[in-house]
């Protein structure tokens, strides 16, 4: 759910000013970024972490932010994502794609063992392992539902290069799920 | 293409059309994301240290930053105190409510305006009976309570005391929210009045009307308005002029717009000034003689630069004509402009050429070269164009029924309804700011804000119970005046400051006022009213300035210099200045608490030799380590130093800090004796139950003997005045009793004596 533009233009011009309204953009926004922030952690004591830095930081600099024509979300999921790679970069080693393979089972269809928690959080683990910008990608478009024209302003990419990354991350997704075989170690 | 759940998206479909196998995995991952809803304990505490954060003033937001005073509150407690009192969250109990939080922007303020409005904003619908219910500020203080959505607006019916440390409290049982959750804890709102000593308030002044005009001709009927003209001299739409000898003015103006210096427009059909009884646009220049304008006029204002003056004047054919002259009366006949088929009811000036008018439909504009543009109209059912903002940018609509005008924007159309504004709405002299009688609510309440914001402060008015008109509005919309008309209907001319509503001066009237002016500066008052024959006369009031600070009578200037000096450095720890300030006897350092917050003189006096005491109380304002005020009393002697020409504080002694009790305390108590009469002002910082005041008051002479005296309290100033007939001289004491309660039934603190003075 997204506020009416112009009354979210006016509550960020206000809440440069105006503690209450900066708690109102909070109280509008939390769910959206705890869940988007859970959903790339699927931590929650991490989620809780980051989601606490993503809005301080946006505290901290929405003297400077400019809507650009841009809904504020834009902008507090570009500090998500943002804090999600700093998170990863300090605290998570990156798994191997053998890894990842090794554990998965080709044989079984991939959607009978959606139901199954664990196999749930080892796709969102194969996620975890793609490049910073696809995961993100991945992410705000199958975690949050998001358009593509959204998830560009967010990325800062066009429509197009979206398209791209959530291709690319798909295939890794299912490389690194064993569901296909890399073309490179075929015969 | 539905698949698990019922998700779908179009752009995947696209995106894979011809990779079905790469939409299979997005409906898998889709799928398996991951579900988690945030704990409500993390979401509230996150919430509160972001508000925190915010009120210490990160980033640009000045609003947010805090003044040099609260310093005092100390990093520690910025960290704990702000979070559990700054923001206020609550988890509700209801299972389909979210919480409720709520934020004062004056929690853990120092140096809060006295005359200040507490705003509390919750971010949703809340009970408001159950708030009114349970909302208390200690000391007891009796206040309105207003709504704007969700933000609460507690206004002090008597203003707030100064230098006093407040309590909000809403009690966890009042804090219901529309849907009917229930928060699970209580709101806590502390802060202080601004760190100055108390002044000893006073009844507003009151203003000495007198009729305009060196012959008292009056006004045509009861028709006109007035307006303040560049030079300070007063203006009636519709003034009477009488020669001398009692005939009608015998100037006629011709026809020639010669004397105009640039307005060209044809003057053919340009009203004469009427010659006798019909009234004139008409200046009654400061000890000067009346001379006329223009003709009667159904509206008038001067340019900008002071140069013109613009009226509609009756065209005689059921219109009006809309003429420009020279301010100082020398261009006859005025100028021309253009006709409206419609009366015109409002003009202004949008700059030096340009005029903007409106039959109350239609807003046009017209320049000094007769040329018109209409600007807007309004709809058929949109209501009337009342009044315009000077400077011709935005403009008051009447509700077409009812009360909800609005305000327009005239450039854009954009509207935005004043809550429950019906016919009192005034505009600044500048145009920036409009002030309005919200009638849809009872009691009425006034209302304040920017033109160019949406964000109104509701103005603390005296009365509740009584209606409020004839609003007006000085140059930079800090000061206003109004005819308030009591339950009684007795009515009185109110200046008040804007927002605060703090009166400057108070004049009952009987004669019928109407049509305020209140001069650009804010200093002259003008209305219509009707004299004892029965004539409707413009009349005209200086306007006094605030009240003056107290300065204890018979201290000597430099003892009280020192007394003050001394004060201030003890709340600043300015141990060095404090060692300049004393005696060698007297060890201030040892005898000063630490982490003042404030402080002040509740009383001093001269004793037989020259020395003075004088009471002093000293105040450490709540913090995060100790949640109640913290108070000592002092007792100060100040004496001559071998100059002569100075005071030092020859004698300090003071109790241990202790925490304030509840109820009301004395904040200061200042005498004077004149013509054998002795008066002493005590002030409080609590609103008292009035009927508990004469009784608890005691004065007695040097020997323990009670003295006769009488007590009027006022709750407006929260002082009493206790005066004694004949009294000695020499040192009294007031003594007050704790049979005094405020108005939650508190008795005092605690018994209060104190020696004053009788010096005249």
């Amino acid at each position: 759910m997204t506020l009416p533009r112009a009354y979210e233009d006016q509550l960020v011009e206000r809440a440069k000013q105006d503690a209450g309204a900066f708690g109102e953009l909070y109280d509008h926004y939390f769910g959206q970024i705890y869940r988007f922030v859970f959903s790339r952690l699927r931590d929650q004591e991490a989620a809780e972490d980051v989601t606490s830095e993503v809005f301080f930081k946006a505290l901290r600099a929405i003297g400077r932010y400019k809507p650009a024509g841009h809904p504020f979300s834009a902008w507090l999921y570009q500090i998500s994502v943002n804090a999600i790679n700093d998170h990863y970069r300090s605290r998570k080693p990156t798994s191997s794609l053998d890894s990842a393979v090794a554990v998965a089972d080709p044989a079984r269809p991939v959607d009978e063992r959606v139901v199954d928690s664990a196999e749930a959080a080892r796709i969102w683990e194969a996620i975890d392992d793609l490049p910073p910008q696809q995961r993100a990608a991945m992410t705000l478009k199958l975690g949050e539902d998001l358009k593509l024209a959204q998830i560009g302003e967010i990325l800062g990419k066009s429509e197009g290069a979206v398209k791209l990354l959530i291709h690319r991350g798909m295939i890794g997704v299912r490389l690194r799920l064993g569901v296909v075989v890399p073309i490179e170690e075929k015969g | 293409m539905s698949w698990m759940g019922g998700w779908f998206d179009p752009e995947l479909e696209e995106l894979f059309r011809d990779e079905p196998e790469l939409m299979e995995t997005a409906q898998q991952v889709r799928a398996a994301r991951p579900q988690s809803e945030p704990d409500p304990r993390f979401q509230n505490r996150l919430r509160a240290q972001l508000i925190a954060e915010a009120s210490r003033g990160h980033g640009a937001r000045s609003w947010w930053r805090l003044g040099s005073t609260h310093a005092a509150w100390g990093g520690a407690i910025l960290g704990a105190a702000l979070i559990g009192a700054t923001v206020l969250t609550f988890v509700s109990n209801h299972p389909q409510d979210k919480t409720i939080t709520a934020i004062s922007a004056v929690t853990a303020e120092h140096a809060v305006d006295p005359n200040n409005v507490i705003q509390v904003k919750f971010n949703q619908p809340m009970n408001k009976t159950a708030i009114a219910k349970g909302l208390r500020i200690q000391p007891a203080t009796v206040v309105t309570l207003s709504w704007i959505g969700n933000n609460l607006e507690i206004t002090p019916v008597h203003h707030l005391t100064g230098n006093t440390p407040y309590t909000v409290t809403i009690p966890q049982s009042s804090l219901v929210a529309a849907t009917g959750a229930v928060a699970t804890t209580e709101i806590v709102i502390p802060f202080a009045t601004a760190p100055t000593p108390p002044v000893a308030r006073t009844a507003p002044p009151t203003l000495t009307l007198s009729t305009v005009g060196p012959q008292g001709t009056g006004i045509d009927g009861a028709n006109g308005t007035l307006l303040f003209a560049p030079d300070g001299s007063l203006v009636s739409t519709a003034g009477l002029l009488q020669t001398a000898a009692g005939t009608p003015p015998t100037a006629t103006p011709t026809q020639s717009a010669t004397p105009s210096p640039s307005p060209t427009a044809t003057p053919e059909g340009v009203p004469d000034n009427a010659p006798n009884g019909a009234g004139n646009l008409v200046d009654y220049a400061a000890g000067g003689k009346p001379f006329a304008l223009t003709a009667a006029a159904s509206a008038a204002a001067y340019s900008p630069n002071g140069t013109y003056v613009a009226s509609a004047v009756d065209d005689g054919k059921g219109g009006s004509t809309i003429v420009v002259t020279l301010s100082d009366g020398s261009q006859q006949p005025p100028t021309r402009l253009t006709d409206s088929s419609t009366p015109v009811t409002a003009l202004t000036w949008a700059s030096n050429d340009r005029i903007v008018y409106t039959d109350g439909t239609t807003i046009n504009e017209v320049d000094l070269s007769g040329k018109v543009t209409t600007l807007f109209t309004v709809s058929a059912s949109g209501g009337t164009v009342g009044t315009f903002a000077p400077g011709g940018s935005y403009a008051y609509v009447l509700p077409a029924s009812g009360t909800g005008g609005s305000l327009l924007d005239i450039a854009t159309g954009a509207e935005t309804v004043l809550q429950g504004s019906g016919t009192e709405v005034g505009f600044s002299g500048d145009g920036s700011t409009v002030l309005w009688a919200d009638q849809s609510a009872t009691p009425n309440r006034f209302w304040t804000e920017s033109v160019t914001q949406q964000a109104p402060v509701s103005m603390s008015l005296l009365n509740a119970n009584a209606t409020y008109s004839n609003i007006a509005v000085d140059q930079d919309g800090d000061e206003a005046a109004y005819l308030m008309t009591l339950p009684s209907n007795v009515e009185e001319l109110v200046v008040a400051e804007v927002p605060s509503g703090t009166p400057i001066a108070i004049e009952p009237v009987t004669s019928a006022p109407s049509a305020l002016a209140l001069s650009p500066g804010g200093d002259h008052i003008a209305l219509l009213g009707t004299d004892s024959n029965g004539i409707v006369q413009v009349q005209q009031a200086s306007v006094p300035g605030a009240t003056a600070a107290h300065v204890a009578p018979g201290i000597p200037a430099a003892a009280n210099s020192t007394l003050h000096a001394f004060v201030e450095a003890q709340v600043n720890g300015d141990l060095a200045t404090l060692g300049s300030l004393s005696g060698p006897n007297a060890n201030a350092a040892a005898n000063t608490p630490q982490n003042l917050s404030r402080a002040y003189v509740i009383s001093s006096y001269v004793e037989p030799k020259g020395v003075v005491s004088a009471s002093v109380e000293l105040i450490v304002d709540p913090n995060a380590g100790h949640t109640s005020v913290e108070v000592a009393s002092e007792t100060l002697a100040l004496a001559p130093d071998s100059s002569g020409s100075t005071y030092v504080v020859t004698r300090i002694a003071s109790t241990p800090l202790r925490n304030e009790a509840s109820g009301p305390h004395v904040v200061a108590v200042n005498s004077s004796t004149q013509s054998g009469q002795t008066t002493l002002v005590v002030s409080f910082d609590s609103d008292l139950n009035p009927a508990s005041v004469e009784g608890a008051v005691t004065v007695l002479d040097s020997n323990g003997a009670t003295l006769t005296s009488s007590t009027v309290y006022d709750a407006d100033s929260r002082t009493a005045t206790v005066t004694i007939a004949n009294a000695p001289a020499g040192a009294l004491t007031l003594d007050i009793s704790t049979a005094l309660i405020d108005v939650y039934g508190q008795t005092l603190a605690h018994p209060f004596q104190t020696e004053v003075g009788t010096s005249s």
